[in-house]
């Protein structure tokens, strides 16, 4: 056997993890029906076309198609010589956003394209500037974060947190605190200063909470803080921050085994759910489809959280295997946090639902993830 | 696809191996190449893949809860969200008994915003404030409220509408509500009629007594609806549930609009000028008891003006008689054979019966007058000795069954109209002293407005009692109209007697306290009373006068009976107060119902 020679003569389409990408058309898909059978009904009785929202999320997915091409086709490893300008063209964005953004569900989080049809949500494309530029910088460190490394890495972690923070979008940060410490964790960071880390970053926290109780601002949304009382506590405020998992609950409750087949989700089809193609486009699918579909879904995601972790594994170089870890860590989290969700055993965040939920930004992104995954297994043989 | 994990370590590692010009900036370090700290990162990243399949785990197991183990716990979610409502039929309309609409059911303009979607509530306010009469302050208290919807104001005109409808205002909402209306004004008949609330929901008068037959069979329908409590909004979809309302049936009235309308104006005008407190004219049909036309005016001191009130004080306020319980009395004597009609009965100035004089109002001298001239000249003296001869019981008996101390319904107990007032008849057995001469002419009696109309009405009608009606049949969604049986009859004195005391009374009018009753064109019979007014808070009586006139026309062939009451008028004589507000009505009534003149 003459590797090299092998190797050497190889293109790296031949490597490509293609299975990724069929997975991620595969969930888009389902998501696109999705997304037509939480709305259809509410369009329709408003005279609209029942259609609009799917027809959106499609093109929202052929975008996503075509930037996860994009993305796997050009060396990875170029993406890191270009790192630290995307970083910062990003967090320029995420800056401007609070000036120039408009407002939804009070936060100022989205830019609105002309014509007030589509909205560009820059933090979602701040989680892979982040991703890419934070593993450029650890992989350099060659495998040793040393305290001053690591407080640098936070630092690259503080900005975006800080400026989202001012949207304000708690589950976005949370998005940003999971990459951190999915990929410092495999970076190389000392177990005792992640733990310590970890235990200001509670106590910070929990200092947000209370501040207004401590004599200072309140550093929270009202709304932010109950729906977290209300993922405490579900009976309180059944009618405001509680509706919404006791709403959820009830439709993925109603899907049972089976589910009630598609377009024909009582809650679903009633509108009981609130944000039901974005956030909560999980409860469509489990009243719809029920435990079966729920767990194809489920098992489709671990199929490919389990290819990005064995192409991490297998990366040539240190740099794509932390990308792939961070992105494995962002849609690791945001499946765990949104479907937790939704199930009342994680508290209510506006986190997307990863190729599922309506959305230009985070379908976009999650696409261009795929393919930045799917461009390190590609290129895993070659020097 | 790509190769098994196996293969593609090992074959990795060995790729590794063979590097041999590595790309400057990137590190060939790899995560699972033996070299560096291969364990070390191998361990961390085996951590995250525990990670991600423990939170599989956990979902798997959440779902399996959810779905599987305890569904039903939460399926009977879905049902806690549906609400039942009740849709109100049409209601059926209030005619009056040529058919002419006195109430009936619309649909109005009702101005309502969404704050929500209100930009410049401000501005908003001061276009809108003085179309509909609200203050800017409570508009723009309204529209900066945290509400989806908020009424601005209920129930106004089309054309209101239509001006806010040209403003072109965004948020504000313009719906159309089901809506009462009174044709000829609110006021009009009011007493009789009644009103509703702005939702429709009867407050008095015929709305209230007929208000089941009114609104008709509630209908309902369930629909789902978002959450519970008053920030739920119904959801889109077919009604679970629907049960059709059936409108409201029709009640038509024995009013005479145009009667009512007449006997309203003047005996409106009769309080404002006599400075009465209230005022209550009946017009009846002498031969059903049908109430033609009943107005009940009150006057309000402080706003110096007259209306029509809200109640039927015709039913509710009672008052003392005084004389014009005499021709009862007279009637009774007559029809027990005690007196004869061309009897002379002695008639002395001052006259003891019991322990108490008696004295004759203006009269110094015994006289000797007939029947008919103790009625006209209304003696007290005379009529205490016809009691005399007639005796408490039969007394009592007859004035029962003219009506005095009942209901109107005729039937004990009854009422003919909500919170009706039976008046004030005691028992002989409960009667002092006096008692029996002080009934005869109608002290410590006490009778409503439509009580005295009926009694005079007996009289009027050879002797027969008719209770008095004020509705004359029902007509359902096919428009025809069954009709609702007269009132209760009985015969209380004969045709005979009550022609001789129709001839007496139209001697009252002819040559007696009564003169300015007088009807052009038509003989008039009626009796005046003027009552002073029991003290409220002791025993005794004040100087002031309840002023009454009750009579019928034509007095040969009656057609209508007519009572008119004045409360506390400045001059209380009732011949010159109450008698020409009769004479009025009656001229007015008689040309509106068309009844031939007699002379």
């Amino acid at each position: 056997m003459n590797l090299p020679l092998r190797k050497e003569l190889r293109s790296p389409l031949r490597y490509a993890d293609y299975s990724l990408g069929l997975v991620a058309v595969v969930l888009s898909a389902i998501g696109v029906a999705l997304n037509y059978s939480s709305t259809w009904r509410i369009l329709e009785f408003n005279g609209q076309d029942p259609a609009t929202f799917a027809k959106r999320q499609v093109l929202f997915v052929v975008i996503g198609i075509v930037v996860m091409l994009a993305a796997a086709f050009l060396d990875y490893r170029l993406y890191r010589d270009f790192a630290n300008s995307a970083y910062l063209v990003v967090m320029l964005a995420l800056v401007g956003v609070l000036f120039f953004g408009v407002e939804r569900n009070g936060a100022r989080a989205w830019y609105e394209l002309p014509g007030q049809t589509f909205q560009i949500q820059p933090a979602e494309f701040a989680k892979v500037a982040v991703i890419v530029a934070l593993a450029a910088f650890v992989a350099n460190q060659g495998g040793h974060l040393r305290l001053v490394t690591l407080s640098n890495a936070y630092l690259m972690l503080a900005v975006p947190l800080g400026l989202i923070y001012l949207q304000p979008d708690l589950g976005t940060m949370l998005v940003f605190v999971a990459i951190g410490m999915g990929v410092l964790l495999v970076a190389g960071a000392q177990l005792k200063h992640i733990f310590v880390t970890s235990l200001i970053g509670v106590v910070v926290v929990v200092a947000m909470f209370n501040s207004d109780n401590l004599g200072g601002p309140a550093l929270l949304r009202q709304t932010q803080e109950q729906r977290l009382t209300a993922f405490l506590d579900p009976g309180f405020d059944l009618l405001g921050a509680s509706y919404n998992i006791n709403q959820s609950q009830i439709a993925i409750g109603a899907g049972g085994l089976r589910g009630q087949g598609w377009l024909q989700g009582t809650q679903t089809n009633l509108n009981l759910v609130p944000e039901q193609e974005t956030d909560f486009i999980f409860t469509a699918l489990g009243e719809e489809f029920g435990f079966v579909g729920v767990s194809l879904l489920l098992l489709l995601y671990a199929y490919m959280l389990a290819r990005i972790w064995f192409i991490a594994r297998a990366s040539n170089d240190l740099f794509g295997a932390f990308a792939c870890v961070g992105a494995l860590s962002m849609l690791t989290f945001q499946i765990f946090q949104n479907i937790g969700m939704t199930m009342g055993i994680m508290p209510i965040t506006g986190i997307p639902l990863p190729f599922l939920s309506h959305g230009g930004s985070s379908t976009v992104v999650a696409f261009g993830l795929i393919g930045l995954v799917i461009n390190v297994s590609a290129r895993r043989h070659l020097t | 696809m790509a190769p098994s994990v196996g293969t593609q370590e090992r074959s990795h590692s060995k790729s590794a191996t063979h590097s041999e010009v590595p790309h400057p900036s990137i590190s060939t370090t790899r995560l699972s190449s033996p070299q560096g700290q291969v364990g070390y990162r191998g361990r961390r990243i085996g951590l995250l893949i525990l990670c991600t399949s423990l939170i599989f785990t956990v979902l798997t197991a959440r779902l399996v809860d959810i779905q599987i183990l305890n569904r039903n716990q939460y399926i009977d979610g879905i049902n806690g969200h549906s609400v039942w409502s009740s849709i109100s039929g049409s209601r059926g309309a209030i005619l009056d008994r040529d058919g002419s609409v006195l109430a009936f059911s619309d649909t109005l303009p009702t101005i309502g915003a969404n704050p929500q979607s209100v930009e410049h509530p401000y501005a908003v306010a001061s276009q809108i404030a003085p179309l509909i009469g609200v203050s800017q302050g409570t508009l723009i208290d309204r529209l900066t409220s945290d509400k989806a919807y908020v009424h601005l104001k209920r129930q106004v005109t089309p054309n209101i509408a239509d001006q806010i409808r040209q403003l072109g205002l965004v948020g504000i909402e313009i719906r159309d509500e089901a809506a009462r209306r009174y044709p000829n004004g609110a006021a009009f008949a009011r007493n009789v009629i009644g009103n509703v609330d702005v939702d429709q929901k009867p407050l008095s008068g015929l709305e209230l007594q007929f208000a089941s037959l009114l609104s008709g069979q509630a209908g309902s329908r369930t629909n789902f609806v978002s959450g519970t409590g008053s920030g739920s909004v119904r959801l889109p979809g077919d009604d679970i549930a629907f049960e059709p309302a059936q409108p409201g049936q029709s009640l038509i009235t024995t009013l005479h609009a145009p009667t009512q309308l007449l006997v309203e104006s003047v005996l409106q005008e009769a309080v404002a000028i006599s400075g009465a407190n209230w005022g209550t004219a009946i017009v009846l049909d002498v031969a059903t008891g049908e109430v033609l036309a009943l107005a009940d005016i009150g006057s309000s001191s402080r706003a110096k003006q007259a209306r029509v009130t809200g109640s039927s004080g015709a039913y509710i306020n009672s008052f003392e008689p005084g004389s014009a319980t005499k021709p009862f009395t007279i009637a009774a004597a007559l029809e027990e054979g005690r007196i004869a009609p061309d009897q002379i009965i002695h008639v002395p100035a001052k006259y003891k019966y019991s322990d108490k004089v008696f004295e004759e109002p203006y009269v110094n001298e015994d006289r000797e007058l007939s029947i008919s001239e103790i009625l006209a000249k209304s003696s007290n003296i005379g009529t205490i000795r016809i009691a005399e001869k007639l005796g408490k019981d039969h007394l009592y008996s007859y004035l029962r069954a003219f009506g005095f101390g009942e209901f109107t319904s005729g039937q004990a107990g009854v009422p003919a109209w909500p919170g009706e007032t039976r008046g004030k008849l005691h028992p002989p057995t409960q009667w002092e002293g006096t008692g029996l001469a002080n009934i005869a002419f109608g002290q410590g009696v006490s009778v409503t407005g439509i009580q005295l109309a009926a009694a005079f009405n007996t009289i009027a009608n050879d002797g027969e009692y008719i209770a008095p009606s004020l509705i004359l049949g029902i007509a359902g969604t096919d428009g025809v109209m069954h009709p609702i049986s007269s009132g209760v009859r009985r015969q209380v004195v004969s045709a005979t007697t009550a022609k001789t005391m129709r001839d007496m009374l139209a001697g009252v009018v002819t040559q007696g306290t009564g003169t300015r009753a007088q009807v052009d064109g038509y003989s008039v019979a009626g009796k005046t009373g003027t009552a002073e007014k029991a003290m409220k808070d002791r025993a005794g009586y004040s100087d002031e006068y309840t002023a009454t006139f009750a009579g019928f026309v034509p007095a040969e062939n009656p057609r209508l009976t007519i009572v008119v009451v004045l409360d506390e008028p400045d001059e209380h004589l009732a011949g010159k107060t109450a008698a020409p507000v009769f004479s009025d009505i009656a001229t007015g009534a008689l040309r509106a119902l068309g009844v031939p003149q007699t002379r």
